[in-house]
């Protein structure tokens, strides 16, 4: 019977796990059963006389109409799986009932664990899977230039012509310019809009109905600089135009030129380029409007994107090699210096490539966190389990004694483990809505003040990608423990009194080493990240505070250079005159970075060399005053004044760096200068107050006089105004006063300067506070498992301990006993992420500044933290035991 | 036909193996035998409830070969199924001594 007892224990595990699979032999093997019995009785039928006829009608009538109890057998054996699986579940369900805080700390350990690979997920997904969120965006693809030394960019109008003209393996193809900064004039008010240029058939390609009027037509886009149609976005329409159907044929103007609404886009519709919302669109034949700085129906202007859908039947594949073969006519058109190589054609997901390319390194540190904070959850469960399994040792044993194996024991475990994944999951996808919108705040506004909302809402992908984690969570803490908690011997465990093996009590302290190795290196992290902003924010040299910047813009509105010298005189009167304004300087260039762009330098006795030879080093074209008005100190000479104009001769400013590097040891002032050829006198020198991180270049800096226009014509300019009060209240009296000199010109970018600085260092400040979160979270954790291993150690030996105490030992000489027993995981723990903070540190580098990657303090400081912290943990349960009563101990037995 | 109650002809359909293994067709033949005849298992009972008694773990099947080379499934009973074949005849022996008490109490 043994051996049919073991062999039905094995059919029975078999058969479960197989069980739907092996649904057919099932059938057949019930067929040949029923077939086995109706012989019999129609043997029988014969044996008591009856002819064969009869035999056979009267077995068939005894046996009931044979599909019908076929199909109750079969349900019987269906039945079977299903109730064992509902059986599991209740019974895991009623356990977890019975020990609330339990239940309560393991699915919240989990929720956060799945909480945060599913906010990193969300994110990644975003950045480089998410397909436009179109009808037809399956189907969209990219086509750009690609593998350029200097990085991908795009084909241009030409070119786009061409593929639409030859491509066969794309039904429609579509050009776009989706970061138009189209200034518009409606009902009375002038604002900024996030435009995009957008050829005819754009969006019939994208599949999408306008919500009110109608979208191009192919006419409307045949003829440049003629129809002035335009569409606006579902959001715009609300805000200027009152959500009001009569805006179909208003009038508005763009960039100076007078245009036509004829739709509204639909509701939840803002472009095709992820992080750059379109509320406006115009059509391609517009582009001249929409774009001043060259002519972008031209090739040596490529600005605009190139978007085509595949035609139904065509496979990427054929679509990459058709744009192969058509590179040489594409690359001709696009730019006739030659330098694009290759075209690349690939499904138009996630954000721009080049884009992309600068959030690898972020998203490597976040996927690593977040592995990171999912294993110390599931180690932390896993303890959490383990421990439990001291208390159910006999209830286990119990069902072993009456016959379940131990295979359906670790069925009935995993099923447990996989209410609290199942609970955990749901729990942490809906806290991760929140985390992603947080992560994604980091970015909410770039150092130009435009926003970049990316998408990180739920779909397929994400929730797809939350099940699979919560599965593998599942494996991950729940079957080792179910694995060791069923493996019992029963007398033992049956046995009165405490039990309990001493490997079970090694792998939990094992687990808790672990989770303060992983704590202490994002710790160490978190320190160095912080350590860096704050080393950042103090190397700077002026003071951003208190100033004010904003842009006008007259080339959008087709001035040239002779009109807009004496309009960016007039306005910066007015803005000098307003009240509170102490200073005021135009800049060419970006206030953010501090830099206009590179030239070549040399001084004039030096030996000519070629241009790709020559010293580069950036500079910054700069208007009388400037160093003044963000309050950096002089170090020798003058400032460039109002007299510095195209009349005088050509001057210029150096930084220390750049002195010190061509005139280490002379005088500098009046010094002659070659900049991209010019000669310039330099007749100041300034300190180096530039911010920058260890992997950004040298300093070395150059500064030309804003009016005298020695690199670039002046049309456009930035501000930048030192107020007496709060920036941000004093930016609408100052763009009133910038109005006052021509109102159709766009004032825009109106913002405070510090806190555009702080938007430069976006990636720092959410690797800092991400590692802070997540450091928090494991330091939490692993007291939690501590805590729990120090009370398991007091329960263990509650006996000796009593008797310790009985005899006369301190209170306090039990505690510290204990305290240090549980702090032999804390040692190993420390050590191992020690280590590992040494090892992983280069991953940093990148935002490192003041601070190497190995740096003692910070690793001190992490440990004094987890030392305190694991302390705390360790003294709550002990002390509880140094306080017990002898008597008690030996009461229960 | 008496119209057994499910938990009685499980009762009966372990007992009928208690004395060695036997297929489906053996066990009605067994009980029918027994009883003289006054038990007769209908064929749309006794399969499902040796899938239940199966499933509850009480007895086990495989597939051997009959005398007359035949291929059928034979069920026998395990230690769990002894057990429960215990607990059920002391069940049935307490529930029947207690009906007949009633039933022989007179109207008086």
């Amino acid at each position: 019977m043994f051996l049919t007892n073991l062999l039905a224990r094995i059919r029975g595990a078999a058969g479960l796990v197989g069980g739907f699979a092996g649904e057919r032999a099932h059938e057949q093997d019930l067929d040949d059963e029923l077939q086995f019995h109706l012989e019999k009785a129609k043997d029988r039928n014969v044996r008591r006389g009856m002819t064969v006829e009869q035999a056979n009608r009267a077995a068939l009538v005894q046996f009931g109409g044979k599909a019908q109890w076929t199909e109750a057998a079969r349900d019987e054996r269906r039945s079977r799986i299903i109730d064992d699986f509902t059986r599991d579940l209740r019974y895991g369900a009623a356990t977890l009932r019975r020990n609330p805080g339990f239940a309560v700390s393991a699915i919240l350990t989990i929720a956060l664990g799945i909480a945060a690979t599913v906010t990193v997920f969300s994110f990644i997904n975003s950045i480089y899977l998410r397909p436009v969120a179109v009808p037809e965006g399956q189907r969209l693809v990219r086509v750009y230039g690609g593998s350029r030394p200097d990085g991908e960019q795009e084909l241009g109008f030409p070119a786009f012509r061409e593929l639409r003209r030859s491509a066969r393996s794309f039904d429609m193809v579509a050009a776009h310019y989706s970061t138009a900064p189209l200034y518009v004039t409606a009902r009375g008010e002038s604002a900024e809009a996030r435009g995009a240029v957008v050829s005819g058939d754009y969006f019939r390609m994208l599949g999408i109905q306008p919500a009110l009027g109608r979208f191009f037509t192919l006419a409307e886009d045949s003829v440049p600089d003629r129809d002035a149609v335009a569409i606006i976005g579902y959001g715009l329409w609300q805000r200027r135009f009152g959500s009001e159907a009569r805006v179909i044929g208003e009038t508005v103007t763009i960039n100076g030129r007078a245009f036509s609404v004829i739709g509204v886009a639909p509701e939840h519709f803002d472009g095709i380029v992820s992080g750059f919302p379109n509320e406006l669109w115009i059509p391609t034949m517009m582009l001249r409007t929409g774009y001043r700085w060259c002519d972008a129906f031209r090739a040596a202007c490529p600005i605009t994107s190139i978007t085509a859908r595949l035609a139904p039947g065509a496979s990427l594949g054929q679509a990459r090699a058709e744009v192969s073969a058509l590179t040489p006519r594409l690359a001709a058109l696009t730019d006739p210096d030659d330098s694009i190589r290759v075209i690349a054609t690939n499904p138009a997901v996630g954000i721009r490539v080049w884009e992309q390319r600068q959030f690898a390194q972020l998203s490597t540190l976040l996927s690593a966190i977040a592995l990171i904070l999912m294993s110390v959850a599931c180690a932390n469960l896993s303890g959490l389990l383990l421990a439990r399994g001291l208390s159910r040792q006999r209830e286990i044993a119990l069902r072993t004694s009456l016959g379940a194996g131990r295979w359906r024991i670790v069925r009935q475990l995993l099923t447990e483990s996989a209410i609290i994944a199942c609970a955990g999951g749901v729990i942490g996808v809906v806290l991760s809505l929140w985390t992603s919108r947080a992560l994604v705040g980091f970015f909410a506004s770039d150092s130009e003040g435009y926003l970049h909302p990316y998408d990180v809402s739920l779909d397929a992908r994400v929730v797809l990608f939350a099940v699979i984690t919560a599965l593998g969570a599942v494996m991950l803490f729940g079957l080792f423990p179910a694995l060791r908690i069923s493996r019992v011997d029963v007398a033992e465990a049956l046995k009165v009194g405490t039990g309990g093996s001493a490997s079970r009590s090694r792998a939990r302290m094992a687990l808790v080493a672990g989770q303060v190795a992983l704590a202490l290196s994002l710790l160490v992290g978190a320190g160095l990240l912080t350590r860096s902003f704050g080393a950042l924010m103090s190397t700077q040299q002026f003071d951003p505070r208190g100033v004010a910047q904003l842009r006008l813009r007259p080339m959008l509105m087709g001035y040239d250079h002779e009109r807009a010298v004496p309009y960016l005189h007039r306005a910066l009167e007015s803005i000098r005159a307003t009240p509170g304004v102490v200073s005021a300087s135009p800049v060419n260039g970006s206030l953010v970075r501090q830099a206009t762009g590179r030239v070549t330098v040399a001084l004039p006795d030096d030996v000519p060399v070629a241009k790709e030879n020559a010293t580069r080093i950036e500079y910054f074209d700069i208007g009388p005053g400037y160093f003044a008005t963000l309050r950096v100190p002089l170090i020798a000479g003058r400032e460039f004044s109002e007299h510095d104009d195209p009349s005088t001769p050509l001057v210029a400013m150096v930084n220390q760096s750049l002195a010190k590097r061509l005139w280490p040891n002379g005088s500098v002032i009046d010094q002659p200068l070659l900049l991209n050829g010019k000669q310039f006198r330099v007749v100041g020198v300034v300190k180096d107050h530039r911010v920058h991180t260890m992997s950004e270049a040298s300093p070395a800096m150059a500064y030309v006089a804003f009016w005298q226009n020695a690199t670039v014509p002046q049309i456009d300019a930035r501000i930048a105004i030192r107020v007496s009060g709060d920036p941000l209240r004093a930016l609408p009296a100052l763009q009133r006063a910038a109005a006052v000199a021509d109102p159709g010109v766009p004032v825009t970018e109106l913002l405070a300067m510090e806190s555009q600085m702080r938007a430069t260092y976006t990636e720092l400040r959410l690797g800092g506070a991400v590692l802070i979160v997540g450091a928090s979270l494991a330091l939490f954790l692993s007291a939690i498992g501590l805590y729990g291993v120090v009370s398991f150690l007091v329960t263990q030996r509650a006996r000796e301990i009593g008797i310790r105490l009985a005899v006369g030992a301190r209170p306090s000489d039990v505690l510290a006993m204990l305290v240090r027993q549980g702090f032999h995981p804390v040692w190993i723990g420390g050590a191992i992420g020690v280590a590992a903070s040494i090892i992983a540190a280069p991953l940093l580098s990148r935002w490192l500044f003041g601070v190497g990657p190995i740096d003692r303090v910070t690793i001190a400081a992490a440990l004094g933290t987890v030392g305190l912290v694991a302390m705390f943990a360790s003294y709550l349960p002990a002390r509880r035991a140094s306080r017990t009563d002898p008597a008690t101990v030996f009461r229960c037995d | 036909m008496a119209d057994l109650l499910q938990g009685t002809l499980d009762m009966l359909v372990l007992k009928s193996l208690q004395l060695e293994p036997m297929h489906g067709w053996g066990i009605t033949e067994r009980i029918e035998q027994w009883s003289n005849d006054v038990l007769q298992i209908n064929q749309g009972s006794l399969y499902p409830a040796l899938h239940r008694l199966t499933r509850q773990g009480f007895i086990t099947s495989s597939w051997r070969v009959t005398e007359n080379n035949r291929r059928a499934r034979y069920y026998a009973l395990t230690a769990a199924g002894r057990r429960a074949l215990a607990d059920e005849h002391a069940s049935w022996e307490r529930l029947s001594r207690a009906v007949d008490v009633v039933m022989r109490i007179s109207p008086s």
